[in-house]
């Protein structure tokens, strides 16, 4: 009994991995609904909720099958996903919203410097050097050419 | 003839220089792995806003055609597609490389690529016009049936897994829902935020999808430095290769055209017919493969014909040919510049500058190719690390610009993540372009249609032209459904 229930969650588990984006879509798809179930209702029936209705029905209806097709089904990724690259794109991320809240409190050339030494640094593995000396131009450059096509940085 | 001699006349120093610069840019984003032509457009749109109308289309079309030809340069090179595109070039260019022609196939690719892309430009010229007066005559009704038409394109573009494609579909039909409804002046899902009021952007959820994401799956990639060892000479000793071939570029010419005029099918699919076709009219077809001239003219001459079939629709009705016209589009209206049949009336000097600069652009790439191919070629030697930060650098700058807000910065950065997410569970991002461009219109007309005949669905197929376009979709969708059928049918007797 113990080791069936055991089964069950592991397989329910192993399910919830494979089919973690259609599982969140039927979530946002019924969240659309809850949303909308407030917005004011016209005499034609095309009222702010109905475009949105059938866009939520959509995402659940395929998500759903999506997930009874792919039960037994490995994704059909076009890439396959190295060791630590998520990492990578974590830190990238992070990396981003500081550097752009940076260029929003202090100033964008300090910013857009402050991404090229992290970035280059951490995941270029470039030699301190070569950081330094491709940040600082780069910053420079791409400051230049904002100057230039008048982007008010 | 007037606009089109005022649209000469407008050609300055400034158009010329921004053509060029197009071009460089192009060949730089084309010719790296991992960057692709919907990327570079997608990352330089923005640095169009500033300037007029007609030099912003003059460097983005030089850059699109630039961009889908270059990838051939490292296909030829070094074995590796620089865009999707060229993936079919590797096969005979690669070995014509290996055997001491790579010069030979850099100059096949390049002529190959001129002829298809100037064919392509005056089908473009020919057909557009003719479609845009025929289209003058849309209203709600027709504008909707269209809409669903390019939307069943889905379908056929997603023919390897179909209920994916749909919910790719979904997902581009929501983006647009976030904002102020326009027709009913009420706030959708802002949850109380003043810069959810306007909604997502088109530009930066396009450079979130194709820009960042593509940097983000590069982390995955195993391309990081490769040097060409290849020698790059004779470079035009194959032209009488491409004057024993006229029938195959004419024929993959017209195939390329005509499939970049079909929304979602794009310039890869282009390059597999090019390459099918030569096969088919080679006279040694066993030796496909092994380095034969005609194997890089077919899908070179088919992917940039592309160029000018994916205009068509987006100039004369409106809707995207493929994920880079979808972003050109995008930039006609940043313009303040409606495409579809009232751009053919309102602005015909800009719709023939677009004209010339496809022609232009096509003369510019063959001359940049006799002098400057052996540069290009050394940029396969930069570190794809380094130019990735350059990349997110150019997308936050992109994106800062359109509106003067960095809230665009971290849309973008989200839709980057969802991007990346999504082609990691093999979802495709093609249907979620077409999608959020014409989701809008189709939501408009429908509402704008109802209205109009209070509520009844009748004048949908009691007016003729929609009733056409409506058998049309129906068409579209059965035949899809049935290529669709046949591919996994034909799938599963492989398998067993």
């Amino acid at each position: 009994m113990h080791k069936n229930k055991q089964n069950i969650v592991s397989k329910l588990v192993a399910i919830t991995k494979i089919n973690l984006f259609s599982i969140v879509l039927i979530v946002i798809g019924v969240l659309i609904f809850y949303w909308v179930k407030d917005y004011k209702k016209v005499p034609s029936g095309i009222g702010p909720d109905f475009f949105p209705k059938i866009v939520a029905s959509m995402l659940i209806g395929f998500s759903v099958v999506n997930i009874l097709i792919q039960k037994d089904n490995k994704n059909a990724s076009e890439f396959t996903v190295k060791k630590g690259s998520e990492a990578k794109i974590a830190f990238t991320s992070i990396l981003l919203i500081s550097s752009v809240l940076i260029m929003m409190h202090v100033h964008f050339s300090v910013g857009m410097l402050l991404f090229l030494l992290g970035y280059l640094k951490i995941l270029a593995k470039l030699e301190w050097k070569h950081v330094i000396i491709i940040s600082v131009l780069g910053s420079i450059g791409m400051s230049l050419a904002a100057l230039l096509l008048r982007i008010p940085m | 003839m007037t606009t089109l001699l005022e649209a000469i006349l407008r050609i300055n120093g400034a158009y010329l220089v921004a053509i060029l610069t197009g071009t460089v840019a192009g060949y730089i984003v084309g010719a790296l792995p991992g960057f692709s032509a919907t990327m570079g457009v997608a990352i330089f749109v923005p640095f169009s806003y500033n300037v007029s109308p007609e030099i912003a289309f003059a460097f983005l079309t030089a850059l699109y055609c630039s961009a889908v030809y270059a990838g051939s340069i490292p296909a030829i090179l070094i074995r590796t597609p620089g865009t999707p595109a060229a993936i079919m070039t590797i096969y005979d260019g690669y070995p014509m490389a290996q055997k001491g022609e790579a010069g030979k196939a850099l100059g096949l690719a390049c002529l190959a690529s001129v002829v298809g892309g100037l064919f392509s430009a005056l089908v473009l010229i020919v057909s557009a016009p003719a479609i845009a007066r025929f289209a003058i005559s849309f209203g709600h009704f027709e504008y909707f049936m269209l809409g669903l038409l390019g939307l069943t394109m889905v379908i056929s573009m997603s023919s390897d897994n179909l209920i994916k494609g749909l919910i790719s579909m979904a997902i581009g039909l929501m983006i647009p829902l976030v904002g102020m409804d326009s027709m009913n002046g009420m706030p959708r899902f802002t949850f109380g935020s003043i810069e959810l009021l306007s909604g997502f952007q088109e530009m930066p959820v396009l450079i979130g999808l194709f820009a960042l994401s593509e940097v983000f799956i590069g982390f995955s990639s195993n391309i990081r430095e490769i040097k060409s060892e290849q020698k790059i000479e004779n470079l035009f000793s194959g032209i009488k290769d491409l004057a024993n071939n006229k029938l195959l570029l004419l024929k993959t010419s017209i195939a390329g055209t005509v499939l970049g005029a079909l929304p979602g099918v794009g310039a890869t699919t282009a390059a597999i017919v090019g390459y099918d076709q030569a096969k088919r009219d080679s006279d040694t077809p066993e030796l496909m493969g092994t380095g034969l001239p005609e194997g890089v003219i077919g899908p070179e001459c088919a992917n940039n014909a592309v160029t000018g079939g994916a205009l068509i629709p987006m100039l004369a009705l409106g809707i995207p040919g493929d994920p880079v016209t979808a972003i050109l589009l995008g930039a006609l209206m940043i313009h303040g510049l409606q495409p579809g049949p009232l751009l053919f009336q309102n602005e015909p000097v800009v719709v023939k500058s677009i004209y010339i600069s496809l022609i232009l652009s096509y003369v510019v790439i063959l001359l940049f190719s006799v002098f400057s191919i052996r540069w290009i070629a050394k940029l396969l030697d930069i570190k794809t690390d380094i130019l990735g930060a350059f990349v997110l650098l150019f997308c936050v700058i992109g994106c800062f610009a359109l509106r003067n807000s960095y809230f665009d910065v971290f849309v973008a950065l989200g839709f980057g993540l969802l991007g990346y997410w999504m082609r990691k569970d093999g979802f495709s991002l093609g249907p979620i372009t077409l999608a959020l461009v014409l989701g809008t219109m189709i939501e408009q007309k429908l509402a704008g249609a109802l209205k109009l005949s209070e509520g009844s669905l009748l004048p949908f197929v009691t007016r003729p032209i929609s009733l056409g376009l409506f058998i049309l979709t129906m068409l579209v969708i059965v035949l899809s459904l049935i290529g669709v059928y046949r591919d996994r049918k034909k799938l599963t007797t492989k398998r067993e």
